[in-house]
């Protein structure tokens, strides 16, 4: 298992798509991209089935016999990352062949999607806290540059903002790092989980405030719904699908559960900060009247139900809040991309502008429809069964009130995305509007792509979870288990 | 001298944020790093002193100030009143740092570059070799954004 081409095929393409845009200046940019993301996707699916379900591996590059000291590690949850990163990633380069033309040059663009991706991979492969911070770092940048793509003034503000306090979540990041080398004298992920039990609190205080950031959980939000509404809808799709789950969700579990040890301490604030997000992001979208704005609060809320339920620490909640992560990632990236079609084609994503585009746009409405009833948790999509998996999860650990709030931000979800819905899509069409059209090829095959995706990881959820989310829930129990016996023995 | 050392890291850092004229920020921002350079120094960290001096100091500032100089200043920046206590202060406090440092002769103490149990290369080449594939990654990162910032200022004609 090549594990490295995860992360070298993409820089590769990357570095050489500006040279090549020279020779052409939009297919083989177009064509080698989205080429890229096939791969990453066939090499994940190859991996899976070569993967034996259980345990971790160590790949060591070597080079004529000479290692190389290059060692990506796989187990359970770095595979469904990887899984979920290549097909959000996929869905967003097909989108961008005909999108991105009016922002910028597709290969200057392009090089920036791929280092994205390979940097997001980087972090879910390292085995070691510094290198898993500097790709964070590199992922950090390539966003930063996405949103500034926006143009406008807003876009500029709101790359500004995304940059400084993503810069104040590396600097905790990093300082939480510093604390634990200086402890224990390494950065290994693996040596540092066997002095777990000494690893400084400010340490834990500190990845607990930079995550926390970084997953836009409240009260560490700001930055998500300026940096959303003026960038191009694919910055979203990426950063809401995929970045703040690898650079927030993934990284945050991976040290509490596999590094510094899951604690009770740890397991309440995760909780708390889980449910306020769950809350508090369902009743600001509410207000909501921009679509990018609004999909921003959706996107803190739907991020508090995967906290929430990992933050329990059961196998049910972990397994239910792994599934929701991956869900998440595909309904919210079609949502994101609903609203940059809509945008694409009207100018805006202002709802109180918008009316009955249904008529003119009948995929991108029939497509958002089924995304928002996958985001509200309606049977057969995908979000019921994360939702439904969280709630029985709730409730079999006595969290009843929790449960209720689950079910009632399920309830608001669906009536703030209904209220989209029947503004931009139903009734009679504005008369500014009557000239629109749908949306070109590439853009309506990827949200057709992504809308079956929603139907069809619902209807096979049962095969999906033994495949994918098990092993990865495994890993995180495996840490759970760890540190309840720790915990036993001293206690 | 840790202390100020550290303030004057700090102080200049944040006039590099404040000035409003981009040159005089850039020449702050060096400042703060050549006193961050020799903080390395001091804590027996030369091989990332000399790179912050030279790269980040340097070769950085360099490039900033060439780019500066190409685009030229749209209007005459005119800094608020009281930048000027930050430029009396920015000249106080580079006379007395740099008295003290020469004086207290850290520079002569940190400068034998082998002191390091380990060598460059091989902490580097040899155990953070991963760390390389990540730090291209950045770098890449970097050159992308700042092209397409410049062709999507060339698009609106600026």
């Amino acid at each position: 298992m090549f594990l490295f081409i995860f992360i070298a095929v993409p820089v590769v393409v990357a570095g050489f798509l500006p040279i090549l845009s020279r020779i052409s200046r939009k297919f083989l940019p177009d064509v080698l991209a989205n080429l890229c993301f096939v791969v990453l996707l066939a090499a994940t699916i190859t991996t899976a089935n070569l993967w034996p379900g259980g345990g971790r591996f160590c790949h060591s590059l070597s080079w004529f016999g000479t290692s190389l000291n290059i060692s990506p590690v796989l187990d359970g949850l770095t595979l469904l990352m990887l899984f979920t990163i290549s097909i959000i990633s996929l869905a967003v380069g097909i989108f961008s062949i005909q999108y991105i033309e009016k922002y910028t040059s597709p290969a200057i663009y392009y090089s920036m999607l791929l280092v994205l991706v390979a940097s997001m991979n980087g972090i879910v492969l390292s085995s070691d806290l510094f290198t898993m911070y500097i790709f964070i770092e590199a992922a950090g940048i390539s966003s930063y540059g996405l949103v500034a793509l926006g143009k406008t003034k807003q876009a500029t503000e709101g790359a500004f903002k995304y940059l400084v306090l993503s810069a104040l979540a590396s600097s905790f990041i990093l300082l939480g790092i510093a604390g634990v080398f200086i402890k224990i004298g390494t950065t290994s992920i693996k040596e540092v989980a066997s002095f777990a039990d000494i690893i400084p609190k400010i340490s834990i205080i500190l990845f607990l405030a930079g995550f926390g950031l970084k997953c836009a959980l409240i009260p560490f939000h700001f930055w998500m719904p300026d940096a959303y509404t003026s960038a191009p809808a694919v910055l979203p799709a990426m950063s809401s699908g995929l970045f703040v789950k690898v650079a927030g969700v993934y990284a945050m579990c991976r040290v509490f559960f596999n590094v510094s040890g899951f604690n009770p301490s740890v397991s309440s604030v995760m909780v708390y900060l889980g449910v306020i997000s769950i809350l508090v992001g369902a009743l600001l979208a509410l207000g909501q009247s921009r679509l990018r704005r609004m999909l921003a609060y959706s996107s803190i809320s739907q991020v508090g139900y995967v906290i929430l339920a990992i933050g329990i620490g059961t196998p049910l909640g972990i397994i239910g809040g792994l599934l929701h992560l991956l869900y998440h990632s595909i309904f919210k990236a079609l949502l994101f991309l609903n609203s940059g079609a809509v945008e694409y084609a009207t100018g805006t994503d202002e709802s109180t502008q918008l009316g009955g585009l249904g008529a003119n746009m009948p995929f991108t409405s029939t497509t958002n429809i089924v995304g928002i009833l996958s985001a509200a948790g309606i049977p057969p999509f995908n979000g019921f069964w994360s939702k439904l998996i969280i709630v029985i999860a709730l409730v079999q650990v006595k969290m009843y009130l929790y449960a209720f709030i689950a079910v009632f931000a399920s309830v608001l979800t669906l009536w703030y995305l209904l209220l989209i819905q029947r503004r931009v899509f139903f009734g009679k069409i504005k008369e500014n509007l009557k000239g629109i059209a749908e949306i070109p090829f590439w853009m309506n095959l990827s949200m057709v792509g992504l809308a079956l995706a929603c139907l069809w990881t619902g209807l096979s959820f049962a095969p999906l979870i033994m495949k994918w989310v098990l092993p990865a829930a495994n890993v995180l129990i495996e840490g759970v288990r760890t540190s309840l016996n720790t915990f036993i023995i001293k206690g | 001298m840790d202390i100020l050392l550290l303030s004057g890291v700090m102080l200049f850092a944040g006039l590099a944020v404040f000035l409003k004229d981009l040159l005089k920020a850039v020449i702050c921002l060096m400042v703060s790093s050549i006193f961050l350079g020799i903080i390395f120094f001091k804590l027996s960290a030369p091989y990332a002193g000399v790179f912050e001096i030279s790269v980040v100091a340097g070769l950085i500032m360099v490039l900033f100030i060439l780019t500066i100089s190409l685009t030229g200043p749209e209007d005459t920046v005119v800094e608020p009143a009281s930048m000027g206590i930050f430029a009396f202060l920015f000249v106080i406090f580079s006379c007395v740092a740099l008295f003290k440092i020469l004086n207290s002769g850290v520079i002569h103490q940190c400068l034998p570059l082998s002191s390091e149990p380990h060598g460059f290369g091989e902490v580097l080449w040899l155990s953070r070799t991963f760390d390389m594939v990540g730090q291209i990654s950045v770098i890449f990162a970097g050159v992308f954004v700042l092209l397409a910032i410049v062709k999507a200022g060339r698009k609106n004609g600026k």
